[in-house]
């Protein structure tokens, strides 16, 4: 195992009864990296974060924290602290008390060394003067950073996040996940944050992995998470996507990116091939709405639209158009930037639509496409 | 109009249980009250009746033993309640939780002297358990479990586990399970996690429960009668015989009036020592 | 779930609640039941309840309702189902542990509640005397013929209280001991083998009165003469008291109740007791080899249960009528067969069976019965003297 890796997971499998939770997930988190786990609810994600803390044990396969195989080792006993989804701060200490616990049951260290390192955590989340409140005095932000600086003061090696920005309100949240990624770097501790959400997932971490159904689909930084999806989950559960469905592949490209030109409904529309394609295959498109340039008017090299319906919303807006030489009715979603030289439409103007051909991905359909990746 | 036929709604409801009270508990403790000051003969004020109680050494021994052994089964059924409570709320799958609950109310379908009965036949010295004993080869000659004090505690245990178990799981109900993970995960052991975490929570609970416990031991009459043998003597038994044996109102009245009097004293001063508060406890 | 508890717990209490008030209104209209809670101990209103439905009863059926309060054994359900065929009268016995109990549930409501009832004898002037309860016996609606002509004029004598007699003689019997002839085939012959070390562990007796005069006559005392004398007899009983503790290690438990002693003599675990003699005689009929009633030299502690009408029945027909019924040779023979005791019924012992007969008379020949020592009337002040003695024996301490 390298020094570098602080959290390694390697084949390991959970099951309850015959319900596969995690199946056969390895991945390796470096040290002082942000490392997020993204899927739906249900996708497994708490289940393996549990059992990184030690409350679940595996069926199969190793866990290592900080070099050291941890699958016997309890939860008290584990280099690393988790921020739970609904905080778990004791209601019947006060901030202090909250912040001391992990101290005082380490042991070792007078009372007001452990009180000064305290004050020291809740100044690094911005509680100074606190230390006195009952839990129930402090607002939801608050108790967040209670929570973080409860488990930072015992200077884990891995800080283990169960969503715990989920129950705030969207400003907050939003406030929240700077300050989380802020206090991440200047700690240099490395976080395991498990998310539904993708946009903190993308906004905060240096490393994603994308999971579902028990399985692990791409592990990537957020970047190219967004632009090479790996799998049709990522490439629908990641980020906005105008998603054709029931193409058929006209034809491959080979290289290193292999590039597909596929037919729906009698359009040509090119894209980058995400996983191997033949010519023949059917097949399905993603597209990014702020990927697709639009043209007013009507031009060479592109798919004719109509505007149908122009939404404003404030830096963009998002304009549907329908794909007039389409054999069957056909729309796409293009986010316009409103910058200087923005193109001016209105509802009914004849426009052109055309994107690079690896601002799209072409994926084989899946069975049965999750639902909640739609969300 | 519609708040005063509302009103009118609420004092007919009211009645039934002001009736209750009223005839049932004000009534007699307020006569209780009066027959403790007054003579037997003639009916004046007088000290008499409490004074002869404080006068007298054997009544003050066994009032002293009454209530110390009342505390210490109080405890004893803390200990037993406690790991049930939290196995029927924290740990038990479905079926478990149900066995375990019906098994804490089962006893309370039959009748305490029913119960004491039941517990003379297991415990004899010709009774079940020494029988058993004997066949595991534990014991080689039939023992008497009968007519000691830990036959009288264990089943005054029995007679209140449920008011003590009860309370308890109804207060760790309400503790939520990543309490005691977030303990874990910060490092506590299992008793620290008990010490700090669960019994702080369930502390109005245990509170609630040990008074109901205590309550009820102080006032046990049947189960320590029949358990304890010739050794028994309690409080109430002290109390019986003022009324029943001595014909004596007055000082039955008294007597009744100081362990009224001690055992709410003794909750009020448990309550303000452990800083709890009755209404918020209840 | 919380509420659900609370709930569940909430109608149980008062489902208990309920259920204790409406045993305690329906049939023991009395201040002292041993509940748990002291305050229970004084209940006005549930005493007055069933005096006002007994006012009604009467005019409800047509034969009536006779509420008995008496002792176990003394009303066989074979009888009162008998009586009610014959009479239309419905029946309702209340059963007493102990003459004190049911003086005290009498006075409660100067015998409201109550037709009639069975005092021992020792208790009927003296209690009349000092709360009124009973009233006097109408010998016009009684059948003397029916009854022993010697405890006939016995008990209308001992009972008189200003001139009128207040008992009718019904049941008798006597206190002495039953030993286990297996293991103790020598005890008996005092009550002081009831200290014999030989026993320790083995003995048992009640912790009430009979066994203090027992244990007084023993000691050489006659307390029905020092009763007489209130400091006189306060000597007496700290004799016997100081005995009693003494004798504390001896014994295995004090016994309450019959159930409990036959299962003690049964299973071996007592080999020396003191026993009403009804307990005794149906432990020999089961077992002839192994019990024994034993009357030792002080001779046994008799009793007589009588009739007294309560100075509150509502139906004072039925109560004489059901005494004419039971005294009917046929109808004590009952009891005696069922229960063993003796009764004041002429006749009924020929009707027994004759292996009762035979029993009684090889333990309780004519030169016994000569030695009873009949319960005497205890003056208030002995009361307390003896209640007293109870207590400090009870609570000495002893392993």
């Amino acid at each position: 195992m390298s020094p570098e890796i602080d959290v390694a997971l390697v084949n390991v499998t959970k099951k309850f009864g015959n319900l596969v939770a995690v199946d056969n997930v390895s991945f390796e988190v470096p040290k002082g990296s942000f490392f997020s786990i993204l899927g739906p609810s249900g996708s497994g994600k708490t289940t393996l974060l549990r059992m990184i803390a030690g409350f679940e044990v595996p069926t199969s396969g190793d866990i290592y924290i900080g070099g050291q195989r941890v699958n016997d080792v309890p939860p008290n006993k584990r280099p690393c602290n988790m921020v739970f989804q609904r905080l778990a701060l004791f209601p019947m200490m006060n901030v202090l008390d909250n912040v001391t616990f992990g101290l005082r049951r380490r042991g070792g260290m007078s009372k007001a060394e452990m009180e000064r390192r305290a004050k020291d955590a809740l100044a690094r989340v911005g509680l100074q003067g606190l230390e006195k409140r009952k839990i129930h005095q402090l607002s939801g932000g608050q108790q967040q950073r209670v929570a973080l600086a409860r488990s930072l003061v015992l200077e884990p090696t891995v800080l283990l996040l169960d969503e715990p920005l989920g129950s705030l309100d969207l400003k907050l949240r939003q406030s929240m996940k700077l300050e989380l990624k802020h206090l991440q770097a200047r700690t240099g501790t490395t976080f395991v944050y498990i998310t539904h959400d993708q946009t903190i997932a993308l906004a905060m971490s240096d490393t994603v992995a994308v999971i579902n159904r028990g399985k692990i689909e791409q592990i990537a930084p957020p970047e190219e998470l967004y632009r090479r999806p790996a799998t049709h989950f990522v490439a629908s559960f990641v980020g906005e996507n105008n998603k054709l469905t029931g193409g058929r592949v006209l034809a491959v490209r080979p290289g290193p990116d292999p590039q597909v030109e596929v037919d729906f409904a009698g359009l040509r529309m090119a894209g980058r091939a995400g996983e191997d394609l033949a010519v023949g295959d059917t097949a399905d498109l993603f597209i990014r709405p702020e990927m697709i340039s639009l043209r007013p008017g009507k031009h060479e090299n592109g798919l004719l639209g109509k505007v149908s319906e122009v939404n404003f919303d404030g830096s963009h807006s998002l304009v549907v158009v329908d794909l007039v030489e389409a054999q069957r009715p056909l729309s796409l979603n293009v986010k316009i930037q409103h910058t200087e030289d923005a193109p001016e439409v209105q509802p009914g103007d004849v426009v052109t639509l055309s994107w690079r051909w690896d601002a799209a991905n072409a994926f084989h359909p899946v069975a049965q496409p999750s639902t909640e990746a739609e969300v | 109009m519609n708040a005063s036929s509302k009103r009118r709604g609420l004092w007919l409801v009211l009645i039934p249980m002001l009736l209750w009270i009223g005839l049932l508990f004000v009534l007699p403790h307020v006569k209780l009250f009066y027959l403790s000051f007054v003579s037997r003969r003639g009916g004046e004020f007088t000290l008499a009746n409490y004074l002869y109680f404080f006068k007298n050494p054997l009544y003050r021994r066994i009032f002293v033993r009454t209530a110390v052994f009342s505390t210490l089964v109080t405890l004893l059924t803390l200990v037993v309640s406690f790991p049930l409570a939290f196995i029927i709320t924290k740990v038990a799958g479905k079926r478990l939780k149900a066995m375990l609950l019906l098994a804490v109310i089962l006893p309370y379908w039959v009748s305490e002297l029913i119960q004491a009965f039941t517990w003379m036949v297991l415990l004899r010295e010709s009774g079940v358990f020494s029988y058993l004993l004997q066949r595991l080869g534990i014991i080689h000659h039939p023992v008497e479990f009968l007519y000691h004090d830990y036959t009288i505690a264990l089943g005054l245990v029995y007679t209140s586990l449920l008011f003590m178990t009860i309370p308890i799981m109804n207060s760790l109900d309400t503790l939520d399970d990543s309490l005691i993970e977030a303990a874990y995960d910060l490092g506590a052991n299992f008793w620290s996690t008990l010490r700090e975490i669960i019994i702080p929570h369930a502390a109005p609970g245990i509170m609630v429960g040990s008074i109901m416990t205590f309550m009820l031991n102080l006032g046990n009459y049947v189960t320590v009668t029949l358990l304890g043998g010739k050794n028994s003597l309690w409080f109430t038994e002290i109390i019986y015989n003022q009324f029943i044996i001595r014909f004596n109102q007055n000082k039955g009245s008294a007597f009744s009036v100081i362990l009224l009097t001690f055992s709410v004293v003794f909750v009020w001063i448990v309550l303000k020592v452990t800083k709890q508060d009755l209404s918020e406890a209840m | 779930m919380k509420r659900q508890f609370w709930m569940l717990f909430a109608f149980v209490l008062v489902l208990a609640l309920a259920l204790a008030a409406c045993g305690g209104a329906a049939k023991t209209p009395q201040p002292q039941a041993p509940s748990s809670k002291p305050a229970a101990t004084e209940a006005p209103a549930a005493t007055e309840a069933p005096a006002q439905s007994a006012t009604e009863a009467p005019a409800a059926a047509s034969g009536g309702v006779l509420r008995m309060l008496t002792w176990e054994g003394y009303a066989p359900e074979e009888l009162v189902d008998k009586f009610t065929k014959e009479t239309g009268i419905k029946v309702e016995i209340t059963y007493i542990g102990d003459n004190n109990e049911l003086i005290a549930k009498m006075a409660a409501t100067k015998g409201v509640g109550f037709d009639l009832v069975s005092p021992t004898l020792n208790y009927v002037a003296t209690a009349q005397e000092q709360f009124g309860i009973y009233q006097p016996i109408d010998l016009s609606k009684v059948n003397k013929d029916l009854f022993i002509p010697a405890y006939w004029d016995s008990i209308l004598k001992n009972s008189e209280y200003e001139g009128k007699p207040y008992a009718l003689p019904f049941v008798w019997g006597t206190t002495a001991m039953v030993v286990n002839l297996e293991k103790a085939p020598d005890a008996g012959q005092s009550y002081l083998d009831l200290c014999d070390p030989k026993y320790k562990g083995r003995v048992t007796y009640r912790a009430k009165y009979d066994t203090l005069y027992m244990f007084a006559y023993a000691l050489g005392y006659d307390p029905a003469e020092a009763v007489k004398n209130e400091d006189e007899y306060r000597k007496v009983m700290n004799a016997v008291r100081d005995k009693m503790i003494e004798c504390k290690p001896i014994v295995r438990t004090y016994w309450d109740s019959r159930q409990q002693l036959e299962d003690l003599l049964k299973n071996d675990e007592v080999w020396v007791a003191t026993s009403w003699d009804a307990i005794a005689w149906t432990l020999m009929k089961e077992y002839p080899n192994k019990f024994k009633y034993v009357v030792p030299k002080e001779g046994a502690v008799g009793w007589f249960d009588t009739f007294a009408i309560s100075a509150g029945a509502e139906n004072v027909d039925a109560a004489y009528k059901w005494i004419n019924f039971v005294m009917k040779p046929e109808n004590a023979a009952v009891i005696i067969n069922k229960t063993g005791y003796q009764t004041a019924s002429q006749g009924a012992v020929e009707l027994a069976s004759p292996e009762m007969a035979k029993i009684v008379a090889e333990t309780l020949p004519p030169e016994k019965m000569k030695t009873i020592k009949w319960y005497f009337p205890l003056p208030p002040y002995a009361q307390d003297i003896q209640a007293d003695v109870l207590e400090q024996v009870k609570a000495a301490e002893s392993k």
